[in-house]
């Protein structure tokens, strides 16, 4: 019963609170019941820790909780400084939605990456694919078109989760059609057959923004 | 339906979803507002390291990486914030009518001794522990946290953890004992 060495005895005792308090890993605590089951003296010890740990708990329950003063200055802030997510975070949250977990490994989110730009590439492609073939054959370049074609020109930035079909509506619904891009994420697209005011554009681009496929809408440079 | 981990509400705190962060703040503000008040002992300050907390979880998510608990996290920044706070009260020179106020917060062991139960006399020695051996009581016990975590929040390592919590439980038995209650341990 007395055969423990003392720095083992000591060991054991500097490991009895996290043992009453459950949060010691399964190896340490099948020593600590070894030991317990040695020696007497130990198991007093720990009656105290667990009597130690009650009083912990039962001090800090009656501590109260803070204002919700205290949540309106937090949110007063995220609403003054929206987070702009990082190209990592987007992937993570991609990587999520696709059943990798919130922290997947690097690898697995570089593949996530890999994933993504062949997904934008082929939407770009199709996207492309729609442009009409009414203004002649082969590609004609932005200036070329923009500058023979009436009808108002705007940059459009599509939302991520838009689907093909739901933008072939919207313009449909709009009279519009691309005819150029993307650039730096924006196409160029052509609405209506007249040219516009001023006021007429501002109109028109704060009716297309109103749109939730769409992420921001901007007069065309030259309108 | 699965309850969303706190790794994943912070994932879409990271992208901007201020809802996350309620969820988050809803969960944890209790316990880092207790924390906080028992290194600070004053509930505003104790209620605005609540709010500085989880406004730099919301500037800083990305800083998070995973490796421990999103709790253990907030501890670590919580204990940062309140300590900053001392030193600038330190700096501030407090006068002794408000120390005095500070150190009257709970009741000393005396008072409680009258009043013949253990339990309060127990729970006015833990309010008498020194900061650091407050703290580290709180920790293992109340916030359930492993050596490991402990030593993350503390920014010690788990030996030194070890010993301070053998010395925080001496130093509670010696105010126990003092004030008539003689354990048997150590």
């Amino acid at each position: 019963m007395t055969t423990d060495r003392k720095e083992e005895i000591d060991a054991i005792e500097a490991l009895l609170p996290w043992y009453a308090a459950g949060t010691l890993d399964p190896r340490d605590a099948k020593r600590v019941e070894e030991a317990l089951a040695r020696r007497p003296d130990l198991r007093a010890s720990l009656e105290v820790a667990r009597e130690d740990r009650d009083e912990t708990i039962a001090l800090n329950e009656a501590l109260g909780a803070p204002s919700p003063a205290a949540w309106t200055r937090v949110l007063a802030v995220a609403q003054a400084e929206p987070r702009k997510p990082s190209l990592k975070a987007r992937l993570m949250s991609v990587a999520g939605l696709v059943g990798l977990g919130a922290e997947p490994h690097p690898r697995r989110l570089a593949w996530v990456g890999a994933a993504a730009a062949i997904v934008i590439a082929l939407q770009t492609a199709t996207i492309v694919s729609l442009l009409p073939a009414a203004k002649g054959p082969g590609y004609q370049t932005a200036s070329q078109t923009s500058a023979t074609a009436d009808g108002a020109s705007v940059l459009v930035a599509f939302a991520p989760d838009a689907r093909l079909d739901q933008v072939g509506a919207w313009l449909q619904q709009h009279h519009a059609s691309i005819v150029e891009g993307p650039r730096g994420g924006m196409y160029r697209v052509r609405v209506g057959d007249k040219s516009l005011t001023k006021e007429q554009m501002a109109a028109l681009v704060a009716e297309l923004s109103a749109s939730p496929l769409v992420r921001m809408v901007l007069p065309a440079p030259g309108e | 339906m699965a309850v969303e981990s706190d790794n994943d509400l912070i994932a879409r705190i990271r992208a901007g979803e201020q809802l996350a962060l309620q969820t988050l703040y809803g969960r944890h503000h209790v316990k880092v507002f207790r924390f906080a008040l028992r290194l600070l002992r004053s509930e505003s300050s104790a209620e605005d390291v609540v709010s500085e907390v989880f406004i730099d979880v919301w500037r800083n998510a990305t800083h998070f990486e995973g490796r421990s608990e999103a709790s253990t996290w907030l501890l670590a920044i919580a204990r940062n914030k309140a300590l900053s706070m001392l030193r600038r009260r330190k700096e501030d020179e407090l006068d002794e009518e408000s120390a005095a106020a500070i150190e009257d917060s709970a009741d000393d062991p005396e008072v409680a001794l009258q009043k013949r139960n253990k339990g309060d006399l127990l729970r006015a020695c833990l309010s008498r522990l020194s900061p650091q051996h407050r703290e580290v009581i709180d920790l293992v016990y109340y916030h359930d946290k492993s050596i490991e975590e402990v030593a993350r929040i503390v920014g010690a390592p788990e030996g030194t953890v070890k010993t301070r919590m053998f010395h925080a439980r001496k130093q509670l038995a010696e105010l126990a004992k003092a004030a008539g209650v003689d354990r048997g341990w150590p």
